[in-house]
């Protein structure tokens, strides 16, 4: 039996997960400014700017968050630290930030030479922390069942990297690797359904019924639901025709169900108090099971909107922004003030009087600001659907919609620097004694 | 048959129940009530605390011969479990809303996190070392 988990000893110091938190709302208020400026993006998929957006917020702002999360998150899960988790997050850190500016880039002016730096810097970087991550995953003895659904999600995000750099292939001219733009669907997929997805399930399965007490997650439901989705995606990856299209009814009748199941699940939860991390899940949930009931309507036959490419427009945005950036901004609110308070405590342990003064979670992070952050980005949200409906007004609605995002970016990066400049000043009065 | 993996589970359940209670009368401000499930939840968790620190532990140190290792670190979070229970004590009897429901969060979170490492582990290897279940939980005082 592995009692190394009882130990908290192999959490990672706080400045390596909150440096990644910290750079992140920067990438979100960039791909904003772009949405800001060039609002035709919207137009399709393909628009530079748009490629450019979606790269920034993937990459800049969820894998920054990802990465930093899975660092600390790892070690509290399954006992098994990140190798190097010190040395190499700020090369990781700063590989993430300046690759994904350097694509930015290359999609905004076509710009080959900016793609290559870009495919150098971002491949190193994955290389690097996958070659960890994995190193650590594989050492896990008995991870449980978020630990399950993090390995496939490690597996899915190696895949999208990969398809990633052999997409950027296309824009460098490396014809004679043979690559069709056609599977673009999948790196989307892959980055989207695979990776955020079971990376969430993953950590949801943990997190729910510890933070909010709500009922456990059954073991079945974990690994089922886990499993299932990683096979599916597979399939609708690797076959064709009718397999694959069924494949793809299956997705998001899996990830229905585990929406739908969440929602339930934080219904039944005891501590029924006003808390904006509940909200996030509950927004993001929501999000997610409609999203999945328009997508399989519109399978079928029932579209809510008569163009299919802004249709898979509003799929793509509502699944990033509506579901996994919703969940981010609420597991910040919650996860930043706990580990600062975790690490202050651990500082005076041998200090009861200092104890006794800690500030306590909501010191640290104040209830206001989440609940800022909240409206802040729900009304970008809502905006930004009701831009997809808005017919002439689409662009107006789509700047108001970056407007608000812009503010609701900004905003978490001030919550969380003041909450980190508390968390200095008492570590400082701590240390001082 | 109860094993002492139910039913120290069931005594964390307990004690969530009147936390959650005591949590949501102060946010309410319903002061008399808040007072009753917050005393109910300290009474309850210091039965319970003392329930594994002079019994259970003792008796699964004895078997393993395990004496540093897990018990140890459930030791040490039961002190600090026990210094923010005095605080919010404090804030309770002063009547301040925002700082005990800043200590409760806090407090939450610690206890979960410490009762899943004593669900998913200490309690499973303390019943592999202790097999009569029933001469255990009957030493154990109820809640």
């Amino acid at each position: 039996m592995n009692t190394a988990g009882l130990s908290l000893d192999n959490v990672p110091e706080f400045r390596i997960p909150m440096g990644f938190f910290l750079s992140a709302p920067w990438f979100g208020m960039l791909a904003a400014l772009l949405m800001l400026i060039s609002p035709e993006l919207i137009s399709s998929r393909w628009h530079p700017s748009m490629l450019a957006t979606v790269h920034l917020l993937t990459l800049g702002f969820g894998a920054m968050i990802m990465v930093g999360a899975m660092i600390q998150v790892l070690p509290v899960l399954s006992s098994q630290p990140v190798p190097a988790a010190a040395t190499l997050s700020p090369w990781i850190r700063g590989g993430l930030a300046s690759g994904t500016l350097f694509l930015a880039l290359g999609f905004l002016f076509n710009q080959n030479s900016l793609f290559y730096i870009a495919l150098a810097l971002l491949a190193g970087v994955f290389m690097l922390f996958l070659g960890a991550l994995g190193v650590a995953l594989v050492r896990v003895k008995s991870g449980g069942d978020s630990v399950f659904s993090l390995r496939l999600a490690a597996l899915c995000l190696l895949v999208t990297v990969l398809f990633g750099v052999l997409q950027l292939s296309t824009y460098m001219d490396l014809n004679w690797i043979g690559y069709s733009f056609e599977r673009t669907d999948s790196h989307a997929l892959l980055g989207l359904a695979g990776w955020g997805m079971l990376l969430i399930m993953g950590v949801s399965f943990q997190v729910i019924p510890m933070f909010h007490v709500a009922p456990a997650f059954p073991w079945w439901f974990c690994r089922g639901s886990s499993a299932l989705l990683f096979i599916t995606l597979v399939i609708a990856l690797l076959a064709s025709g009718a397999i694959s299209k069924a494949a793809l009814l299956m997705l998001p009748l899996i990830i229905c169900f585990y929406g739908g199941y969440a929602l339930y699940l934080i219904y039944q939860r005891k501590r029924k108090l006003v808390d904006y991390t509940i909200r996030f899940w509950q927004l993001s949930f929501t999000n997610l099971v409609l999203l999945c009931l328009v997508y399989l309507l519109h399978q079928l036959g029932l579209s809510i909107m008569p163009e299919s490419a802004q249709f898979y427009l509003l799929l793509g945005f509502g699944f990033g922004l509506g579901f996994v950036v919703s969940v981010m901004l609420g597991m910040l609110q919650k996860i930043v003030p706990f580990l600062m308070f975790l690490h202050l405590q651990r500082a005076c342990i041998h200090e009861p009087g200092a104890f006794m003064k800690l500030p306590n979670m909501r010191q640290l992070l104040p209830q206001s600001d989440s609940k800022w952050q909240y409206y802040l980005h729900i009304s970008a949200l809502a905006t930004l659907y009701l831009s997809f409906f808005g017919g002439d007004l689409q662009y107006p609605l789509l700047f108001v919609a970056a407007a608000l995002l812009l503010a609701s970016f900004a905003w978490l990066f001030k919550t969380l620097w003041q909450a980190n400049r508390r968390y200095i000043e008492s570590m400082a009065s701590i240390t001082a004694k | 048959m109860t094993s002492i993996v139910e039913y120290m589970t069931d005594q964390h359940r307990c004690c969530d129940d009147s936390f959650a209670d005591a949590e949501a009368a102060v946010s309410a401000q319903n002061w008399g009530e808040a007072g009753q499930q917050w005393d109910k939840f300290s009474r309850d968790l210091e039965t319970h605390l003392t329930n594994e620190e002079e019994n259970l532990f003792p008796k699964f140190e004895q078997e393993s011969g395990i004496y540093n290792g897990p018990t140890a670190v459930m030791r040490m979070e039961h002190q600090q479990m026990r210094e923010m229970v005095k605080s919010m004590t404090k804030a309770l009897q002063a009547q301040s809303v925002d700082d005990y429901l800043g200590l409760s969060e806090t407090l939450m979170i610690l206890m979960q996190q410490h009762n899943m490492k004593e669900e998913q582990m200490l309690y499973p290897m303390t019943q592999q070392y202790l097999t009569d279940s029933a001469a255990v939980i009957s030493s154990l005082n109820d809640l």
